[in-house]
């Protein structure tokens, strides 16, 4: 690709959510080639993600609610990446509050959120005439489909739209019918991808993510609860492949939308399995009743991100296993006092 | 659009068919099934089990009515063609003319054709080498293949037939036959998975260019609306050695294979790699799959494939 020349010799990027869990991790990448702007009101995100990247002088933070109108011009700090000369050159929209088993809490928030703040910052773009990239989810397929397990992106998908769980599903649906009406009426560049699930260092802890919790849980030999029983089965792409795709996506001339997610399916059992052999634990597991969020979700087919983009994940569950445990190791002295929350849970479970 | 590809069962052209299939291309095969396997044929592909020496091949041009023929159909082993080079001039010769006779009589509109690279350029003193490097073939394969490159000249020039010829470098991939001798990704990855001893002929130090079979399909895809004749190499311009080859697949199957060094086999190239800007810049094309991704996928593919047979 040619290399364009910037006013500050480096491109202008806004990251939003970029304090949560993938959104750090695209941050890190980013800042290497690019002034990262992170976009996050800690909604379900945390701040600890990005503490390492607060002195970087290629990184502002900005704390802004996206279900409110953006003005970049309020923000001084925003004259160091000339922002007001340079603009805005590529946006990467992941905000959107993830919470499995605080589900409930978000709700209006995760509605507001798709709706009110994925036009908001669609809105930025056409200003700026950025490159948009919108994360959408494999929510938006539906359930698992009895034909074919693995979603194809033509799959136009079968969601409940008054279900509990619908302004996140259907709120993701409603987002990239946003981002499609405004590549059409702005001729703005705007892409969408489509997230199967993702794990690996700083994923959110006593969240319901489970992929996370099995870790904590076995290195302290604490009974690893399965929401679900011992048939949910999975896919699980380690997060450093995701940010791969995704900036892939945003240098390739395709628009989407593509799948990205990792081929290989595993028991949820068999992960917790794995993760307990691999840290020595006498961990049991245990079953407990299933999330509201926290739901199989379908296969991936990931022919066409190979295809348009060369991508293909790279990293193994065992590698991401590996890497997810060493981190969780290295914060343990700051995990510790929060592991009975995990016995406050089986309590309530009793009751 | 009604397209043909010949070798449509084979590994390289079943992908091909694949992706024309659901570009929506009216897609028919042609294919002898002596390579090719039944397996790899997609459902919704019109196929003909024929070999392309045989002269009733007129009829279903006459029938079928091609826009667009991929001819891929082709005796693909560089060591059959040393001992036999009548058997591999019968089918790479003359089976093509039979093909390209029958694109004349009825008025084909571009005629596309898998070449090769290394084997026509030879051990190349230019790295990675280009189109305008002076052929010099070492193997009847070689020469069959060059000998076509150059009828096609005379086709265009005295029967306006339009034509592309993809000089390919080497090309890997899901459905690569393991038991052949070209392809040794295909080889190294089946003898991982069997847990038996891979061979590698002479230092290992030889290097070659290899480029996964999507990337290949992408540049045919791009050629049938493009307006343009010619030559065109097709690799990724990088020498990988096999013993590089040997690490990386090491490290995607996250295994040690066990490795012992054969001797060297006489005829074969040092070293290749090609110079694809041409087809870059023509076909609005390159190569997105990196050799880690393309190795872990193909990789993959091969271990289902495996499995799957030994849970039978």
């Amino acid at each position: 690709m040619a290399t364009k020349k910037y006013l500050t010799e480096k491109k202008n990027v806004i990251i939003t959510g970029g304090a949560g869990f993938i959104g750090s991790h695209l941050c890190d990448e980013l800042i290497k080639i690019s002034h990262v702007i992170c976009v996050d009101d800690f909604s379900t995100s945390n701040i600890e993600n990005i503490n390492h990247l607060l002195q970087n002088p290629n990184f502002i933070f900005i704390k802004h609610d996206l279900t409110k109108q953006i003005d970049l011009d309020e923000y001084n700090e925003l004259d160091k990446f000339k922002v007001k000369f340079q603009g805005i050159q590529e946006i990467y929209h992941l905000a959107c509050p993830t919470s499995p088993k605080n589900f409930d809490k978000y709700k209006i928030k995760t509605l507001h959120t798709n709706s009110i703040g994925t036009i908001n910052i669609l809105e930025l773009a056409v200003k700026h005439k950025a490159k948009f990239l919108f994360t959408s989810s494999a929510v938006i397929y539906g359930p698992r489909y009895k034909d074919s397990p693995r979603f194809q992106e033509d799959y136009q998908g079968w969601v409940n739209i008054n279900s509990p769980r619908s302004c996140y599903d259907e709120g993701k649906r409603y987002a990239e019918s946003a981002v499609v009406t405004y590549r059409d009426i702005y001729n703005i560049d705007a892409k969408i991808v489509r997230i199967f699930r993702t794990y690996g260092p700083r994923m959110s802890l006593f969240d319901g993510h489970m992929l996370p919790d099995f870790v904590l849980q076995a290195l302290n030999n604490k009974p690893m609860i399965v929401y679900g029983d011992k048939n949910f089965t999975s896919t699980f792409c380690y997060v450093s492949d995701i940010i791969n795709g995704l900036v892939r996506m945003m240098n390739s001339n395709d628009k989407g939308p593509i799948n990205f997610g990792h081929y290989e399916e595993y028991k949820m059992m068999d992960v917790a399995d794995r993760i307990k052999e691999k840290v020595n634990s006498q961990s049991e597991i245990v079953f407990q009743n299933p999330l509201l969020f926290m739901t199989p979700l379908g296969l991936p087919d990931i022919t066409l991100a190979k295809q348009k983009l060369g991508w293909f994940p790279l990293v193994g569950l065992d590698e991401g296993l590996d890497k997810t445990i060493e981190d969780i190791k290295a914060n343990q002295h700051l995990l510790d006092p929060l592991i009975h929350k995990y016995e406050e849970e089986r309590e309530e479970e009793k009751i | 659009m009604k397209i043909l590809v010949t070798g449509g069962a084979g590994f390289i052209g079943s992908h091909l068919v694949d992706r024309l299939v659901k570009e929506g291309y009216q897609t028919v095969i042609i294919d002898d099934l002596s390579s090719g396997k039944r397996v790899n044929i997609n459902k919704s592909a019109k196929f003909y089990k024929i070999d392309i020496v045989d002269k009733k091949i007129k009829d279903i041009f006459h029938k079928e009515n091609f826009d667009i023929v991929f001819h891929l159909a082709a005796q693909k082993n560089v060591r059959t063609s040393i001992i036999d080079p009548i058997y591999d001039a019968n089918i790479n010769i003359l089976g093509t003319l039979n093909i390209l006779e029958n694109c004349v009589k009825n008025k084909i509109k571009k005629f596309i054709f898998t070449s090769t690279g290394g084997a026509i350029y030879g051990d190349a003193k230019v790295m990675p080498t280009p189109e305008s490097y002076l052929p010099q073939p070492n193997s009847p394969y070689g020469i069959a293949k060059l000998a076509i490159d150059n009828y096609l000249y005379f086709y265009k020039l005295v029967h306006k037939l339009n034509f592309v010829s993809f000089r390919l470098s080497n090309v890997y991939g899901p459905r690569q036959d393991p038991e052949g001798e070209a392809g040794v990704v295909a080889i190294f990855i089946d003898k991982i998975l069997n847990k038996k001893t891979l061979i590698i002929n002479g230092s290992g130090r030889q290097t070659r260019d290899y480029i996964c079979v999507d990337d290949v399909v992408n540049v045919f895809i791009n050629a049938i609306n493009k307006k343009v004749c010619g030559y065109f190499n097709v690799g990724t311009s990088k020498e990988i050695s096999v013993i590089d080859l040997y690490k990386m697949l090491a490290k995607v199957s996250r295994t040690r294979p066990k490795i012992k060094h054969g001797p060297p086999i006489s005829g074969e190239l040092k070293w290749s790699a090609l110079d694809a800007k041409k087809a870059m810049k023509n076909f609005n094309w390159k190569p997105l799959i990196s050799l880690e991704v393309g190795l872990k996928y193909t990789y993959q593919w091969f271990k289902e494939k495996y499995e799957k047979k030994s849970k039978k």
